[in-house]
């Protein structure tokens, strides 16, 4: 017997799984009309945010507690977002060490080489990464993936961090160099802390290893792939557990979580206002008190009070976005990532996202679902 | 939601829901996890069953499931490893029938499994197999090599007479 009669061969229980569904649609979209009431069929969106949210706070039994602030939705539109398409790189392209960059506007994965990358420099030329001995990464025993990371370039856009089995590599982009680091284990993750010093860890533990880039020198840290270290040198811990945990040690409860995207990312935090990948039903942070129905029902972009943990906006995935990424700042706006299908291809429409009106402004289309945003186009 | 498609939706829900559930539990290992996915995955085909009812709701079903499925393991690895809890769900087999290849699935890891499943079972391209599951050409193509022989080290090829 092969797979494909298997599948109607295996003895199953008899299903009634069909059974209610439509009605059970038909309350989601009630529910959503309740949320959405008022907005007219667009982003401002009345949504209860229990005082459960609260740190300390106790769900009561009982109608739920009245609206007492305001999310802004953010419908996809996946086909507004297909503006200003990158062309795909050239295998062709010029190896970097030969033309290297003054900044990298960006850096996608090569889509025939996990081992590989194009950097896009900011004179709109595509380079071949040429570092010799880069092996695809390792996310767990058995599956890898590209080595470009969302949180892979410097703030100047002028290094590349790439996590490799047993060390980290850091390509000098200005110049094509490349040096490597022995770390312990094999990280899957990076991300640079400050001008000298770069966080590695593996992918799923909650804390890495810091590297000293000065003298290679390695340390652990309280930090993982969660954290986000911010420029006045505090830090963000947020995944799918749920609470917002600062380094000056306030513990933040919110009914959002940070646990979906394809590989651990820190949230962007800027202006009291905390963004994240929103796992709906992340079976480690079941929702405390009565949630925004759309966190529930939903994965996606979220917005939350840095202080307080209430949501302040939510974009859904929608039908047609696989997955999202966080990629960075464009002014005080968030630059997003949304990846989806075109033509079998997987994609990144870059966008950035005004949380507080709910606007999408479109940035780039890219040809690869593994990308580092840097001084962007 | 209009009535008249509620007729359609559940009469094509009900013709496949066994088929959906199978499917589901060849790639999960467990009947309720099963039946989680894809009864969650029936609620969002009806909330936009005026558009799919015209295209291809049985690929949209197994998109939708298999990348629920790929985000809650994922997701699940990292959880299990902070709490150091068994890395690997275990497969049960105990309430099938002994079906050599069911019980040759259950040896592959998840994501073998959830390769060979889209490829071998689903008729699926690699590049559509890539997609569902989020990553590359590459790792499909590996993956593949990989659990195929794996199986074959077992006398089972998943392809045969095909």
């Amino acid at each position: 017997m092969n797979l494909r009669e298997l599948i109607d061969e295996v003895d199953v229980p008899a299903t009634r799984v069909a059974e209610g569904t439509w009605e059970r649609a038909r309350g989601r979209v009630r529910r959503r009309r309740w949320v959405t009431a008022g907005a007219a069929g667009l982003a401002v969106a009345a949504v209860a945010v229990a005082a459960s949210v609260l740190p300390g706070s106790e769900r009561a039994d009982g109608p739920a507690d009245p609206p007492s602030t305001e999310m802004v939705i953010t419908p996809p539109d996946w086909d507004a977002l297909a503006v200003n398409r990158v062309r795909a790189p050239s295998p062709d392209a010029e190896p970097l060490s030969e033309n290297p960059v003054r900044h990298a506007a960006l850096v996608v994965a090569d889509p025939d080489d996990e081992a590989g990358a194009y950097v896009l420099g900011d004179d709109g030329d595509w380079r071949h990464l040429d570092v010799d001995g880069l092996v695809p990464v390792g996310v767990d025993e058995v599956f890898t993936t590209p080595v470009v990371r969302a949180t892979g370039l410097d703030d100047g856009a002028t290094r590349l961090a790439i996590p490799q089995p047993g060390g980290l590599v850091v390509v000098d982009l200005t110049s094509g160099d490349a040096e490597r680091y022995d770390v312990p284990g094999s990280p899957s993750y990076v991300s640079w802390l400050d001008d000298s010093h770069v966080l590695v860890a593996d992918g799923r533990a909650p804390t890495g290893t810091v590297v000293d880039l000065a003298d290679g020198s390695t340390a652990r840290s309280p930090y993982g792939p969660s954290t986000r270290v911010l420029a006045d040198g505090s830090a963000l811990t947020w995944d799918g557990r749920g609470p917002l945990e600062w380094s000056d040690g306030r513990i933040v409860t919110t009914p959002a979580n940070n646990a979906a995207g394809y590989y651990p990312q820190p949230p962007l935090a800027r202006d009291g206002v905390v963004i994240g990948q929103h796992q709906r039903n992340s079976v480690r942070n079941p929702t405390p008190g009565n949630p925004p129905a759309a966190l529930s029902e939903g994965s996606g972009l979220v917005a939350v009070d840095g202080d307080t943990g209430a949501p302040v906006a939510f974009l859904p995935l929608g039908d047609d976005i696989a997955a999202t990424s966080l990629l960075g700042w464009a002014g005080d706006l968030p630059v997003v990532g949304l990846v989806g299908l075109e033509d079998d291809v997987l994609q990144t429409r870059v966008a950035t996202w005004d949380y507080t009106s709910g606007e999408l402004y479109p940035l780039a289309v890219l040809p690869s679902s593994w990308v580092a945003w840097g001084v962007g186009l | 939601m209009r009535a008249p498609d509620r007729a359609s939706f559940e009469e094509w829900a009900r013709a496949r829901q066994q088929h959906l559930v199978r499917s589901a539990y060849l790639l999960t290992g467990d009947f309720q996890r099963a039946e989680d996915l894809v009864q969650e995955a029936l609620i969002r085909a009806a909330l936009q069953w005026d558009r799919l009812r015209e295209g291809n709701p049985d690929a949209w079903m197994r998109t939708v499931v298999y990348r629920e499925h790929v985000s809650w393991w994922r997701r699940r690895r990292r959880e299990v490893l902070v709490d150091e809890v068994p890395e690997e769900a275990s497969y049960d087999t105990s309430s099938l029938p002994a079906g050599d290849l069911v019980a040759a699935l259950a040896t592959l890891t998840w994501n073998q499994r959830a390769v060979v499943l889209l490829r071998f079972a689903e008729d699926l391209s690699v590049a559509e197999t890539a997609a569902v599951l989020g990553v590359s050409d590459g790792t499909v193509k590996r993956q593949t090599s990989v659990a195929l022989a794996h199986l074959r080290a077992l006398d089972l090829d998943p392809v045969e007479d095909r």
